[in-house]
């Protein structure tokens, strides 16, 4: 069996960096048995072979483990894991702050764990003027010690090779759990002893102390500034936001061309028509449905994991947690929220900047009442055939229908504030609620380092949440092509309407009748959907007006205003789409939260479209 | 004898916390605060403190900055280092 290698620390020393450094692409991202905490493992590799196998755990500051992330990093340490645990343990030091380092390196020693201690960042450290005397740091550690740069890779041979010798010795590490852990771990006594030691040998030990980090300091005079630390804030997040649309578009817009043109040869080569349009209209049109959301996540986790890295995402945590925090919401919750409003996807996959488990749920759950970028096309047509374009007052680009668009994002936003304190309220607590979080020095980012996570997030979306999108498209497709009326398909007499009249009487108090309640269908799959498949049921095509015009036109004419600000109100408050869906149970490891989710958002949006209704019938 | 959250800002606070304490009793939040370093006699200094909301504040100890909410800058107690 190949040996097992457990990097361990505490939070921000470079851990992550070092592992992506030891195993460069030969990674895979799991959970751990049981919990949605994620488990990076990889491997070491030699002439192409596997030799080593690595465990990157979550950060921990010490064994009296308080969140879900330490708790897991805990049971590994203490073997109480359900699959075996590694026989090398790497505990990884940073040498720019040995203080606050140390105290692990302690704990982990007094329970008799045999370590190999990378003491990682010396690059840094050294620049500083630190200088340490690393024979005395081993024999006093009773460990082998190397001076490691995840960033430059130096000392990463070396480790190595320490890694190999501890595995041929097979020395496993003969551990003592105290009787009462928690009671143990938390004495002030014991915690003040461990912090003596710690002052002592760093006395012994060092030979030219660090110069303070003063260009964080100065770089905090302007981020954490009261006034230029928001403006700041709202620059990055609009350049970023801003990117993110401008880079992703054209490649999402290649994917799409792709796929339309593998479409148009499909249908230009096979002549039978249900084959046809089953690759299509299904396995095309799902498959390419999946991947246009790639560059859109890709690019969002390469900003973040870029802020994560500078240094730069605990302090926009720190700006706006007071603000964020009255609403239930930790101040990591901005990036999630507003990226949201491109997406929901890349937004519930990028909470996992947030660390508790409970906070990010709520986050999670709100994130659907966001308003997101394929809500766009329904609310134009729906506009555009209720509000009538007027100037407000007088003002030629000050417009109605403008001011409806943003009432009904302000109405969504307000919304998922309002929900995620209810959230707060009621979901039970797991772990406590804190700030208490650490600020990193600043640091230039390994620019392989994003590039990699960038990978492996994506690698993620397509594995866990692309074979539910494609299956959920297949299932959509055959309810609107089935069945068929002398070889063709006819929306108004498929499955789907057929689903769609079974479900009028409950959307009759909303004023939708059979033919919005189908064309509701095929939306789970796509918001935007809701548009063509209406029109599908209207029979409307391009006229000499343009679609857009003549959609309006018929919308308001079948339907009435009631049941239209009806629609519109619902596509504020129903449940995103199916890709959503998909998400949320990859990153909450089942369908409970899921269905709580689509279950919470169904009932806001029937009761708001209802009340919507009664309301303008009341007023007209 | 004040709180972390009450202290002045830019100078040496010395921590009185956690001496007597009966160990059933500390909390989570204790516990994580005690192990970043807020120790009985460690000097910590606040650096920064929201204007607005009072909190969150920022605070060096063991040479590393801190971010600490109201409430559990409210759980440390010090006294100004003379």
């Amino acid at each position: 069996m190949m040996a097992q290698v457990a990097l361990v620390g505490m939070p921000n020393v470079g851990k992550t960096a070092l592992f992506n450094k030891l195993t460069g692409s030969f990674q895979r991202v799991a959970n751990f048995p049981g919990v949605t905490v994620e488990k990076k493992s990889g491997w070491i590799s030699e002439n192409k072979e596997r030799i080593l196998e690595v465990i990157d755990l979550p950060g921990i500051y010490s064994l009296d483990a308080t969140t879900l992330d330490e708790k897991v990093t805990k049971d590994f340490l203490l073997q109480k894991e359900k699959e075996p645990s590694a026989s090398i343990f790497v505990l990884v030091l940073d040498a720019t702050n040995l203080d606050k380092s140390l105290f692990l390196a302690f704990q982990l020693k007094q329970m008799g764990y045999n370590l190999i201690i990378a003491l990682n960042l010396m690059d840094e450290a050294e620049k500083r003027g630190f200088k340490i005397d690393l024979q005395r740091l081993a024999s006093e550690l009773n460990a082998e010690v190397i001076p490691t740069s995840a960033t430059t890779g130096f000392g990463i041979t070396e480790l190595i090779q320490s890694i190999k010798r501890h595995a041929q010795d097979k020395k496993l590490s003969q551990i003592t759990i105290p009787a009462n852990m928690q009671k143990f771990f938390r004495s002030p006594v014991y915690v003040n002893d461990i912090f003596r030691q710690v002052d002592l040998l760093l006395k012994e030990v060092t030979l030219s102390p660090l110069r303070p980090d003063t260009f964080s300091q100065k770089i905090d005079n302007f981020v954490l500034h009261p006034v230029w630390g928001i403006l700041i804030l709202f620059t990055v997040l609009i350049v970023m936001f801003q990117t993110l649309f401008g880079w992703s578009t054209p490649l999402s817009d290649l994917i799409e061309n792709i796929f339309s043109y593998m479409g148009d040869i499909a249908s230009s080569n096979i002549t039978q028509p249900l084959i046809k349009s089953f690759l299509v209209d299904g396995i095309i049109s799902g498959v390419g449905g999946v991947l246009v959301f790639l560059p859109q996540i890709m690019i969002l986790f390469l900003f973040t994991q870029f802020l994560e890295d500078v240094g730069y995402l605990g302090r926009a945590a720190f700006m706006m947690d007071s603000c964020m925090r009255k609403m239930g919401l930790p101040g990591k919750a901005v990036i999630p929220l507003l990226s949201s409003h491109a997406c929901a996807i890349p937004g519930i996959m990028s909470t996992r900047v947030i660390e508790n488990y409970r906070e990010r749920l709520i986050t999670m759950l709100v994130i659907p009442l966001t308003t997101c970028s394929a809500r766009l096309p329904v609310y134009a047509v729906l506009i555009g055939a209720i509000i009538p374009n007027n100037p407000l007052f007088g003002i030629e680009f000050l417009r109605l229908p403008g001011l409806i668009l943003f009432g009904l994002y302000m109405l969504g936003f307000l919304s998922a504030m309002i929900m995620s304190l209810i959230f707060k309220k009621s979901l039970p607590h797991s772990s406590p609620s804190m700030l208490l979080m650490e600020l990193p020095p600043y640091r230039l980012p390994k620019f392989s380092n994003l590039f990699l996570v960038m990978k492996n997030k994506g690698k993620i979306f397509l594995k866990k949440a692309g074979g539910i999108i494609l299956a959920i498209s297949i299932v959509i497709w055959v309810l609107i092509t089935f069945p068929q009326i002398d070889g063709k398909s006819h929306i108004e007499t498929s499955y789907a309407a057929s689903i769609g009249r079974t479900f009028e009487p409950v959307f009759r108090p909303l004023g939708f009748d059979w033919r919005i309640t189908t064309a509701l269908i095929p939306s789970i799959g796509a918001r935007e959907v809701v548009v063509s498949a209406l029109s599908m049921v209207l029979s409307i095509e391009e006229g000499s007006d343009g679609f857009e015009k003549n959609m309006s036109t018929a919308l308001i004419q079948q339907f009435g205003l009631g049941s239209l600000v009806a629609l519109l109100i619902w596509f504020v408050f129903a449940p995103q789409c199916i890709s959503t869906f998909a998400v949320m149970k990859r990153e909450t490891d089942g369908y409970l939260w899921p269905s709580v989710m689509v279950g919470y958002t169904l009932t806001l949006a029937y009761l708001f479209a209802y009340i919507a209704k009664i309301l303008v019938n009341l007023w007209s | 004898m004040m709180t972390i959250n009450q202290a002045p800002l830019l100078k040496g606070l010395i921590i009185t916390s956690f001496e007597k304490i009966n160990v059933e009793d500390i909390s989570d939040i204790e516990s994580r605060l005690m192990h970043l370093g807020f120790v009985n006699g460690a000097t910590i200094e606040v650096k920064r403190k929201s204007r607005l909301f009072k909190e969150p504040l920022l605070v060096e100890v063991r040479g590393r900055l801190v971010a600490l909410s109201k409430a559990e800058a409210g759980l440390v107690t010090v006294e100004v280092k003379k």
